[in-house]
């Protein structure tokens, strides 16, 4: 089933859910409201580069929603396609290397070429500032990331910063188990430029957030915020996913005893997520405990992923970085994939 | 804040490239102080006393049931002097030097009892912060650095230490979401010249070189104060806070 609504109806959305502070509990109501219609003209359509660009919501059976972008190509174009099909905007043609220009010059380019692609492809979730406010967040289960005032969750850094690819990979190749899709038709210069963007959003919001913060305080400077703002977006180390090594054999038993000191807190004896009661976020608001029966792993379930949130932490979240050796890390992957292998 | 030494190195070199120098010794010059005096006083509650609370503990770790917990965030005296409080120079540009790093004894913040003991320390920047796990459960130690890089850091029962340092001054406040009510502060100070109220809300400063100087005081419940102090050499200057509730 495809849904398509109109502009006016997502900002009314987003007026109650203004009004209503983001109640979740709307969500079912504004759910079969929607799916009691049949189609809707597209929420957003407009042209980049001679291409027509097309915002739909995809709402799948289970109820959950998506942002789903499409293309119509001019007809010239279409025509030629075909032809000289590396140009074309087909899923696989398009995602060029972005070895091209240095990344100096695609810094530049954001600038200018983030606007105009973050108004084609986010901001109907993100909101025109990225601040997660946009007309389809509130039909969303997974509220869109605020990148103004929240951190990235899914890093690959000891610092909790994303790297741009890990930026990319987000962009690029969407995220599980929530709203944020992939986007195999933008080309990987594209997604670098989105990723840039989104960076420096999260870098003014830094500054802004201090700025505020340390308005009484006058001894700091705003060249300091300043500073302080860029190394908030400045990666650091790697967290080094090397793999468990030669000699490793997994232990289930061991990881079980790992699991029950160092997750089992929060997570719950048995992985449902039922350690804490209302865990909340950087922002004071309640969030769920991931049930690792569920296998539901928005950052990814493959082992790599798994062992970047278990050695990095999830930032914003009370998920904390480990203090576990890297060895015993690799356990607590196994663990963790078998607790998720295992739902009833 | 650093975990490691390779981060550290990864990271300072950045800071090296942006500055040319180290950020957290700017701005103040460590000199032998001739003709010192010093600041004494206390920090002073008006209104009704607030009695000291007994937090909710929850869960089923032991060591958060050993003891009655009490708040800390706001310890008045029966006479009305106020514990945890931070009083500090602003804007002192040159003054006694910081004391001698001691690797052996750095300034130790303890979860013990699922609670942070002390409730706040002070410590200089570039210095290594202890942080120890008494209780042999899993806390988490949350810190909401904003100047500094914010931290979370899992700390399981086995896991008896770590080390963190900062680079910039700031007041950071420590958590555990694994125990909601545990909380507590570091403060990381831009020079020597800060002191903590003890139970009878009492601070001393010494060694201050003569001069005026607005002396600040902050408390995490009941916001900062500034007042004007002038020191003399080989004297005490004395000076009282009074604060109320926001
Ligand atoms: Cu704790």
């Amino acid at each position: 089933m495809q849904l398509y609504f109109t502009k006016e109806d997502l900002i009314h959305a987003n007026e109650e859910a203004i009004a209503a502070d983001r109640n979740r509990t709307l969500i079912p109501e504004k759910l079969q409201q929607l799916s009691n219609k049949n189609a809707y003209p597209v929420a957003k359509a407009f042209t980049h580069n001679g291409v027509e660009v097309r915002c739909v919501i995809v709402v799948d059976e289970t109820g959950r929603m998506a942002m789903k972008t499409t293309y119509r190509l001019p007809l010239v174009l279409a025509v030629l396609a075909p032809a000289i099909g590396a140009i074309s905007l087909s899923q696989v043609a398009c995602r060029t290397p972005a070895s091209g220009p240095s990344a100096m010059a695609l810094a530049t380019l954001a600038a200018h070429e983030g606007h105009e692609l973050f108004a084609a492809h986010c901001v109907a979730c993100h909101g025109g500032h990225g601040r997660g406010n946009g007309p389809a967040a509130i039909a969303l289960t997974v509220r869109p990331r605020d990148f103004w005032n929240e951190r990235c969750r899914y890093v690959s850094t000891l610092n909790g910063v994303p790297t741009l690819e890990d930026l990319m990979q987000t962009i690029g190749s969407g995220r599980h188990f929530g709203a944020m899709p992939a986007r195999p038709n933008l080309t990987d210069v594209e997604v670098h430029i989105l990723a840039e963007y989104v960076r420096e959003i999260t870098r003014l919001g830094w500054e802004d957030r201090l700025t505020k913060e340390f308005a009484d305080d006058d001894e700091t400077t705003p060249e300091e915020i300043r500073e302080i703002a860029w190394e908030r977006v400045t990666p650091g180390e790697l967290a080094a996913v090397r793999g468990p090594g030669l000699g490793f054999r997994a232990d289930l038993e061991y990881g079980r005893q790992l699991y029950l000191e160092d997750c089992a807190a929060c997570h719950g004896p048995w992985g449902r997520g039922d350690g804490l009661d209302m865990p909340l976020d950087e922002r004071g608001k309640p969030i769920e405990v991931r049930d690792l029966t569920s296998g539901k792993f928005r950052g990814g379930t493959g082992e790599e992923e798994i062992f970047k949130r278990i050695k990095c932490g999830i930032p914003g979240t009370p998920m904390s970085s480990a203090a576990a050796s890297d060895e015993d890390i690799w356990q607590l992957v196994r663990y963790v994939r078998f607790l998720a292998g295992r739902k009833r | 804040m650093r975990r490691s030494n390779t981060n550290r190195l990864a990271v300072g070199v950045v800071a090296l490239c942006m500055l040319g120098t180290s950020r957290s010794q700017a701005g103040y010059e460590g000199t032998d102080v001739k003709d010192g005096g010093s600041i004494v006083g206390t920090v002073r509650f008006e209104g009704k006393i607030p009695k000291r609370r007994r937090l909710k503990v929850t869960g089923a770790d032991k060591p958060c049931h050993s003891k009655p917990i009490p708040n800390d965030d706001l310890v008045v005296s029966k006479d009305g002097k106020i514990r945890w409080a931070v009083v500090s120079i602003k804007k002192i540009k040159k003054g006694k030097p910081f004391p001698p790093a001691d690797p052996e004894n750095p300034v130790v913040l303890n979860q013990q009892g699922c609670r942070f003991r002390p409730h706040l320390v002070v410590v200089p920047p570039e210095r290594t912060l202890r942080i120890l796990n008494s209780d042999g459960v899993l806390h988490n130690v949350h810190l909401y650095a904003r100047k500094n890089e914010p931290f979370n850091r899992s700390m399981p029962g086995r896991v008896k230490q770590l080390e963190v340092t900062f680079d910039r001054a700031e007041r950071i406040r420590v958590g555990c979401d694994v125990h909601k009510w545990m909380g507590g502060w570091i403060v990381v100070a831009k020079h020597p010249y800060y002191a903590v109220t003890g139970k009878d809300g009492s601070f001393r400063l010494e060694n201050v070189p003569p001069g005026t100087y607005t002396l600040q005081v902050w408390h995490e419940k009941l916001g900062t104060q500034q007042r004007e102090v002038t020191v003399s050499p080989g004297a005490d200057a004395e000076i009282e806070f009074v604060l109320k509730r926001k």
